[in-house]
């Protein structure tokens, strides 16, 4: 009977070795750790040229298993392409990702604070708790009253529950809104990258 | 008079709660923070940022309820008032123009328009296009006084 190797493929890697194996591109498991060994050291790709990116499909990984152990029956799962990015040195320039980070810092202050003033002149707040002030106490208010007060400590509370974080902890175990919209827009840029490789011909695939 | 006070408070801290679940579902919806962490390559810093859009709204609210606030604002920031202006609306610039694009994109017009007149190259031109005439547009309606 010929051996089971379940293939998990990952949907992206990055190297900074230009040869890549099996063991790189996605997790085997199977009963045969004699042949397992000897699989996850196959090689799959090899770049020629430094920081490039490629995709290679699930039939290219089980064509190259295939051909070096012609006995083994392989069970994919997972991904059905992967993306590949190799470059020798990753730079890390601190100087210019602190850059960016204080540039993303401002457009999130100043933006919200913006959004919010705006939100806050187009229903013509002020307008709008005098009439609730009045309506309740039956005398004009203006200027701070509890009402006020109130509202800002609501709207306070209500986007740090929403945002579920104080600082560094977490309200609840739940990720963050924005972690989950990360998620969800790499997935996206993801199979969007695969996919127009894909429709180009591009993709590494099983000759 | 103690238990109007006590209702209206409770009407102030759900009217807050549920405006801030409002507004942020909407910056959170055309997933703006994660572009920007994607294109920055600083996707670890997502928490930071999420801390700077609560602390950036907590300001803006603060400004835009207590007008008592604004001579103490001034006091900081009149000295340095043409950069204050230049810094805060560079940035407002960016985000809302961000935003604009992010909710057209978020109903897929571009891809419609871009379908419908087969377009089948030049959408960077396209979107340069776009960006050039949101920022005319802009320039006319300050420069021009529409009202």
């Amino acid at each position: 009977m010929a051996d089971i190797i379940y293939m998990n493929l990952c949907p992206k890697m990055q190297s900074t070795d230009s040869v890549i194996t099996v063991e790189d591109v996605a997790e085997v498991e199977g009963r045969n750790k004699e042949l397992l060994g000897k699989i996850k050291k196959l090689p799959v790709y090899e770049f020629t040229e430094d920081h490039t990116r490629r995709i290679i499909s699930q039939l290219k990984v089980v064509y190259e298993i295939e051909k070096a152990c012609p006995s083994v029956m392989i069970v994919p799962l997972g991904a059905e392409e992967v993306i590949l990015e190799y470059s020798s040195n990753p730079s890390h320039n601190k100087a210019g990702e602190f850059l960016r980070v204080v540039l993303v810092s401002c457009i999130s202050f100043f933006g919200p604070a913006f959004t919010i003033m705006a939100f806050h002149n187009d229903i013509g707040i002020r307008n709008v708790f005098e009439q609730i002030s009045a309506l309740i106490t039956g005398a004009k208010e203006t200027g701070v009253t509890v009402l006020e007060v109130s509202y800002s400590i609501g709207l306070a509370s209500g986007i740090i529950l929403f945002f579920n974080h104080i600082g560094k902890r977490r309200i609840t175990h739940d990720p963050t809104p924005i972690e989950v919209s990360m998620r969800k827009y790499e997935d996206d840029v993801n199979s969007t990258l695969a996919e127009t490789w894909d429709r180009k011909g591009e993709t590494i695939d099983a000759p | 008079m103690l238990l109007k006070y006590l209702f209206l408070s409770l009407c102030g801290v759900s009217f807050g709660a549920l405006a801030a679940a409002g507004v942020f579902t909407v910056l959170v919806a055309v997933g703006l923070m994660p572009r920007f962490a994607g294109k920055t390559d600083t996707a670890k810093y997502i928490f930071l940022y999420e801390n700077w859009v609560v602390i950036g709204t907590i300001f803006g609210m603060l400004f835009s309820i207590f007008e008592g606030l604004y001579p103490y604002s001034a006091y900081v920031l009149s000295p340095i008032a043409p950069i204050a202006k230049c810094i805060f609306g560079f940035f407002v610039g960016c985000f809302v123009g961000c935003l604009a694009l992010a909710i057209a994109e978020m109903l897929d017009s571009i891809p419609i328009f871009a379908r419908r007149v087969r377009l089948r190259w030049g959408i960077g031109i396209v979107i340069f296009m776009v960006a050039l005439g949101k920022m005319a547009g802009g320039l006319l309606y300050f420069l021009a006084h529409i009202r």
